[in-house]
């Protein structure tokens, strides 16, 4: 696998996609990162101060768009190309083809990653201000969305090395994190719904007349609510958003769902890619 | 004989439908085993599973005489090259990171044999031209030399000359049999252009609706195909008595029938004959080329 590995890592050198996905991370840390400091400025007679932990982890949200981009292009090539053919026949098995690839797509996504964290921090520093969150919370988010984006990885390598047309793998990619994502947003939505909703009314002599609070039937509760907030904290789409807009309560819970989505993910793509049939 | 490959009963069934069906085949150590048939025969599925695409639905192949179902038969495919159907290259790279690529797969240690190999498949003034911008010819050129990058000793060539041009052609063929006299690696290559696989194979294999229908060896073939006078007449016994004195070579068919191979004057023929009892009924001269060889083994509704 150590060959692969290699032959994988010299392809990334001069993959044009590769280093396009890393530009475009970092653009992305460094717009973030101004926009706050803009926003900063703007609003400085009203006092307001922007932290450099509201732009820090926002990679998590990015990550599973941009390696959606990435991974069913660059191993879609080895399908429309031919080339894993010439992995096969030299002898190497569909195993370690498949860890190969889903360690290239975990650590490119990583580095996708550091390049995003590295430009909000190289202009977060000193436009910024300091950090509001200890070390501890700090790691502990910084953990969750690095898991988070090898998890997309493994999601990815699992579309892209079932599906032999790049175009199609791609698609799937695609619009599978954005139905995540928007899944995400809706569910956050209900969960974030008041529990009660106040009417008011205007009596006869012009007054405003606050009316008995009446249950919000948007308002998920007892099983629904759980299987609601089950949802928020293990779907990856769900994941991105809590570390997008900083909600993430618990980064080492979701952590763990992100490590049993890799752990399913690659198996059964795994499994799978063992019996399939190549061309 | 040694043998690089052989199949035995190896089948490959897409559902319903069979690819292969019980395949026996011999490829023989250093030949090139042209590996006729028509589309649909079943060429490509036995390139995939011996290539380890894909697995055989029944049955089993040796490769340098360990069973496929063997664990070392991955260390084996070391000793392969192949190019299924198209060149299996990065066509966003160009020819020689192509080559390192494979280099890489291969845990080949050092670049330093890349040249030697871009210069063996006449490649070696490519430089950054990304394999894209190539011709057919060139890809064709370069995905073999991507399948010789681990120094094979038995290459697999899937319709190599298909939609080449002459000149394309020619080159292929050059280097298919340099790499065959000068470095002896055994050769398997499907085509449909059978006149220039005759240029090339010493053995044969004819396959039909997944199954081997005939395998020989070139010279069996050239001696099938030999031009030759196919006369009948009413005693052979008598022909054999004329032909053994005039010197000639020929076979004996049946009863009334039998193949001279040489020029004959027909006078002479019938007057030698008729002084020994012997009518000459008919003279037909025979001319059987590999293409006609092929059409009368498998049928003649669609040609290979």
């Amino acid at each position: 696998m150590r060959n692969l590995l290699s032959a994988n890592l010299l392809r990334l050198r001069t993959s044009m996609l590769f280093w396009g996905c890393l530009i475009l991370m970092l653009l992305l840390g460094a717009g973030f990162t101004l926009q706050r400091y803009w926003e900063q400025i703007a609003y400085a007679e009203f006092g307001q101060l922007s932290y450099l932990d509201e732009v820090l982890f926002r990679h998590g949200l990015l990550i599973g768009i941009v390696t959606a981009l990435f991974v069913p292009m660059f191993f879609g090539i080895e399908y429309s190309d031919g080339a894993i053919r010439n992995k096969m026949v030299v002898g190497h098995s569909r195993l370690s083809i498949y860890f190969a690839n889903l360690i290239t797509a975990a650590a490119s996504s990583l580095a996708f990653c550091a390049a995003y964290i590295l430009a909000v921090l190289a202009l977060g520093v000193p436009l910024l201000n300091g950090v509001r969150l200890t070390a501890a919370q700090c790691a502990l988010l910084m953990l969750g969305t690095l898991v988070l984006s090898a998890a997309f990885s493994a999601l990815y390598t699992f579309v892209a090395m079932l599906c032999a047309r790049k175009a199609a793998s791609a698609v799937v990619c695609i619009l599978g994190v954005f139905l995540l994502l928007f899944a995400g947003i809706y569910i956050s939505a209900r969960l974030s719904a008041p529990e009660f909703l106040t009417e008011y009314s205007i009596a006869d002599d012009g007054q405003v007349v606050e009316e008995e609070p009446e249950p919000n039937p948007q308002y998920p509760r007892g099983l629904e609510r759980e299987v609601y907030q089950f949802l928020y904290d293990f779907l990856p789409g769900c994941q991105s958003i809590q570390y997008g807009d900083m909600s993430a309560e618990n980064p080492a819970l979701l952590a763990a769902y992100s490590l049993i989505i890799l752990t399913v993910s690659t198996g059964a793509g795994a499994a799978l890619f063992r019996r399939k049939d190549l061309k | 004989m040694e043998y690089v490959l052989v199949t035995q009963g190896l089948s490959k069934h897409y559902k319903d439908f069979k690819a292969l069906d019980g395949l026996t085949m011999h490829v023989p150590k250093g030949s090139i085993y042209g590996f006729v048939g028509r589309n649909g025969a079943g060429k490509t599925t036995l390139i995939r599973l011996i290539c380890g695409l894909q697995a055989p639905t029944a049955g089993a192949y040796t490769l340098y005489g360990a069973d496929s179902n063997q664990k070392d038969i991955a260390n084996l495919r070391r000793r392969m090259g192949a190019v299924v159907e198209t060149p299996s290259i990065y066509l966003d790279l160009t020819a020689e990171d192509n080559l390192k690529e494979q280099f890489r797969v291969l845990g080949v240690p050092s670049d330093d044999g890349i040249p030697d190999l871009l210069k063996l498949v006449g490649l070696e003034d490519t430089g950054k031209k990304k394999a894209r911008n190539f011709s057919l010819g060139m890809k064709q050129r370069l995905g073999i030399a991507v399948a010789l990058a681990g120094d094979p000793d038995f290459l697999v060539l899937d319709e190599p000359v298909n939609g080449l041009d002459p000149q394309g052609i020619i080159e292929i063929r050059e280097l298919i049999l340099k790499l065959n006299r000068e470095r002896r690696i055994t050769v398997l290559i499907s085509s449909h252009i059978l006149d220039e696989l005759s240029k090339l194979a010493t053995h044969y294999g004819f396959i039909d609706s997944g199954r081997i229908v005939k395998e020989l060896s070139a010279r069996e073939l050239e001696a099938a195909c030999r031009k030759c006078l196919r006369v009948e007449v009413t005693d052979t016994r008598a022909l054999a008595r004329v032909l053994d004195q005039m010197g000639v070579d020929y076979k004996i068919l049946d009863d009334g029938q039998a193949d001279l191979y040489a020029q004959m004057n027909i006078s002479q023929l019938s007057r030698a004959l008729d002084g020994e009892g012997c009518e000459l009924l008919s003279a037909q001269e025979r001319d059987e080329s590999l293409e006609s060889y092929f059409v009368n083994l498998v049928g003649g509704d669609s040609h290979a």
